[in-house]
C-alpha cells in the first residue's frame, strides 16, 4: 500500500528525513511513534505531495507520486496535525471545504461521522473547543471511499471517551479492508490498535515492528537495578560474561541495566548471576510485559515520548 | 455556493457598492463644481493639482467623472480593495492553519491557485466596470445632460484595471512567497501611498505609478477611443509575469 524508496528531505544542510525505504502492506493500522521533531509529520506530508522529496519516491496503492502528489491524494487522505479553521463556517460547510475533489458521497459520510462524534453539524466553528475541532477534521479525513488514510496525532486534545471513539471507527476503517498510517504521542493507543510500528528518532527509522513481535521482545526485556552506582560497576563484568546464554546488555543508567534475554523466563540468568555470591544482590528486577514506552526506551535508547 | 465564490461575490459587492456611492455622490456635485471650477483652481496651490483641475476642465463631464470614478475612486479604495483581497490568497491560509488541509485535497496546486487568482481578480475588476457602467445612469439622476458611450466606459474601465491587475498580482506573489498577511498589506499600502504622494510632488510625479491612470490618460483614451497599449500592454505584462511566478513559487511551497 505504501511505498517509498530512499525517501529524503533535507532544508538547507538539516536533514529532516534520512533516506527511508519502506514496504507497508495493505488492510491494516500502521504506528508512527517518535518524539516531537523526529521527522514524523515531514515524513506523513511527503506521503501525500505536501512537502516534496529531496531524493527517492514515493508510491501510494501501485501509483507513483509525481508532479504535486494529486494522483497520490486521490488515493488517500491526510489528517493534518495543524488545526486550522475557518471560524465562520458551519461544521458542515466546513466538511464540505475540506472535502472538495472527493466524491460526494463523502460529504455525507463525513456528517455521518461527526454526528457520531457528537460535533453539532450545522454550529459555526467559531464556538467548537479544540477537540471539537479536530474531530472535525478527522471525519472529513475518515469519509472518502480510498484505500489510505494517513492520520498526524488525529487524537491529540481528546478526551479519554472521545479518544476511544476515534479508535473505534481507525478499527472499523481496517475491517472494511483499509490502510491507517496513524501517527500518535499517546503510545497507549498505538499499542491498542497498531499492528505494525515504526519508530523515527532525529529523522532516522530506528525500528520497525510487527506489534506481536514486539510484545513479545517486550516479555524478553529484564530491567535490573541495584543499590548504587559502584555496585552496578561491581556486577557488569559479570553480566557481560553472560553473553554466552544469549543475554544481551541493550543500555545502563547508572545502576539499572536494560537486558533483553533468549526467552521470557529470567530464572537461569538470575541463577548464573546470583552463583557468585561476592557480587551484591540486586535492588529491583523487573520483567514481563513493558509499556511502549520503557520498551523503545530501553531497545533504542530514545527518549521524550 | 462553495467558499471561494461565496467570498468573491461578497468582496466584490463590497467594492461595488463603495465606488458606486462615492461615483454617485460625485455626479450629484457636478453641476456645484462646474459652477465653482475657477474658484478651485484659484485655490489649488499645489502644481499637479492645479493640472489635474486643469485636465478636467478641459475634459468637461467625462474629465470629471472619470477623475472621480478612476483616479480618485479605483486608484484609492480599489487599490486597497485590490491589495487586500490578494494578501490573504495564500499568506491567510498559512496564518489561519488552513493552508495544509487546502492543499491535501486532490486537487492540483496549479488549479487551486488559479482559481484564486481569478477570485480575487474578478473581485477587484467586475465592480470597477459595473460602477463605470452606471455613469450614464447617476448622469440622468443628477440631471445632468450629458451620457457616455459604452465603449468609452468599457476602455477606460479596462485601462484602470490593467493598473489594479498589477497591483493586484504582485501583492499575490507576496501572499504566496509569505507568511503574515498584515505585514505584506502594510508593505503594499505603505508603498502605494508613498507613489500617490510621489504623484503630488511636480519634480517626481513622473516617477508615479498613479501618472498611469491619471485624468489626462482618461481624456486620450476619449480622443483616441483606444487603449493606450504603452500603458496597458506592459501593465498586463507585468500581471501576467507575477502570476507565472506566483504559480511557480506555490508549486514548491511546503505548509
Amino acid at each position: 500500500m505504501i511505498r517509498t524508496t530512499d525517501l529524503t528531505r533535507s532544508y538547507g544542510q538539516h536533514l529532516a528525513l534520512q533516506p527511508l525505504s519502506l514496504d507497508l502492506e495493505a488492510g491494516q493500522v500502521l504506528g508512527l511513534i517518535g518524539p516531537n521533531g523526529s521527522g514524523k509529520t515531514t515524513f506523513l506530508r511527503m506521503l501525500v505531495g505536501l512537502v516534496p522529496a529531496t531524493a527517492g519516491s514515493v508510491e501510494i496503492d501501485g501509483v507513483r507520486l509525481r508532479g504535486d502528489g494529486k494522483n497520490v491524494r486521490e488515493r488517500a487522505t491526510f489528517c493534518p496535525g495543524e488545526l486550522g479553521f475557518y471560524p465562520e463556517l458551519t461544521c458542515r460547510a466546513q466538511l464540505r471545504w475540506c472535502l472538495r475533489g472527493r466524491h460526494r458521497d463523502a460529504e455525507q459520510t463525513a456528517i455521518q461521522i461527526a454526528d457520531r462524534l457528537g460535533l453539532p453539524i450545522d454550529q459555526r466553528l467559531r464556538s467548537f473547543s479544540h477537540g471539537m475541532k479536530r474531530q472535525v477534521l478527522f471525519s472529513a479525513a475518515m469519509a472518502p471511499d480510498v484505500p489510505l488514510r494517513i492520520l498526524d496525532e488525529p487524537t491529540e486534545g481528546l478526551d479519554p471517551t472521545k479518544r476511544a471513539q476515534v479508535l473505534d471507527i481507525i478499527e472499523e476503517q481496517v475491517e472494511d479492508g483499509r490502510t491507517v498510517l496513524l501517527s500518535s504521542h499517546h503510545l497507549g493507543e498505538i499499542d491498542r490498535v497498531c499492528e505494525r510500528m515504526l519508530f523515527l528518532a532525529g529523522g532516522e527509522l530506528i525500528g520497525d515492528e510487527v506489534a506481536s513481535a514486539l510484545a513479545e521482545r517486550s516479555r524478553r526485556l529484564l530491567l535490573i537495578s541495584w543499590a548504587n552506582d559502584r555496585d552496578a560497576e561491581r556486577v557488569r563484568p559479570a553480566v557481560e560474561a553472560l553473553a554466552d546464554l544469549g543475554v544481551k546488555l541493550l543500555r545502563q543508567d547508572g545502576p539499572r541495566f536494560s537486558l533483553e534475554l533468549p526467552n521470557d523466563d529470567p530464572r537461569a540468568f538470575l541463577e548464573a548471576l546470583l552463583q557468585d555470591h561476592d557480587l551484591p544482590a540486586p535492588h529491583v528486577i523487573e520483567y514481563g510485559k513493558l509499556s511502549l514506552g520503557e520498551l523503545y526506551l530501553n531497545l533504542y535508547g530514545v527518549e521524550g515520548l | 455556493m462553495p467558499h471561494l465564490w461565496r467570498s468573491t461575490l461578497l468582496r466584490g459587492l463590497g467594492l461595488f457598492a463603495i465606488l458606486f456611492a462615492a461615483l454617485l455622490a460625485a455626479a450629484a456635485y457636478f453641476p456645484t463644481f462646474e459652477e465653482n471650477a475657477p474658484l478651485y483652481k484659484t485655490l489649488a496651490v499645489i502644481p499637479t493639482l492645479k493640472e489635474i483641475l486643469n485636465v478636467v476642465e478641459e475634459g468637461g463631464v467625462w474629465g470629471y467623472m472619470a477623475g472621480q470614478q478612476y483616479f480618485k475612486g479605483c486608484n484609492t479604495m480599489g487599490v486597497a480593495a485590490a491589495i487586500l483581497f490578494a494578501v490573504g490568497a495564500v499568506a491567510g491560509e498559512s496564518e489561519r492553519g488552513t493552508l495544509e488541509v487546502w492543499l491535501g485535497r486532490p486537487v492540483s496546486r496549479d488549479r487551486l491557485l488559479l482559481e484564486r487568482w481569478l477570485g480575487g481578480a474578478l473581485a477587484v475588476c467586475v465592480p470597477v466596470f459595473a460602477s463605470s457602467y452606471a455613469m450614464n445612469w447617476m448622469m440622468d439622476f443628477s440631471e445632468v445632460d450629458s451620457h457616455f458611450s459604452y465603449t468609452l466606459l468599457t476602455l477606460a474601465s479596462a485601462h484602470q484595471c490593467a493598473l489594479l491587475l498589477a497591483i493586484y498580482s504582485a501583492t499575490f506573489f507576496l501572499s504566496v512567497i509569505g507568511d503574515q498577511p498584515h505585514r505584506i498589506t502594510f508593505g503594499m499600502l505603505f508603498f502605494n501611498m508613498g507613489m500617490f504622494s510621489m504623484y503630488m510632488i511636480e519634480s517626481i510625479t513622473k516617477w508615479s505609478l498613479f501618472r498611469l491612470a491619471d485624468p489626462s490618460r482618461y481624456l486620450t483614451i476619449q480622443r483616441n477611443m483606444s487603449l493606450e497599449g504603452g500603458v496597458v500592454y506592459p501593465l498586463l505584462a507585468v500581471t501576467a509575469g507575477f502570476l507565472g511566478l506566483s504559480l511557480w513559487r506555490f508549486r514548491q511551497r511546503v505548509p
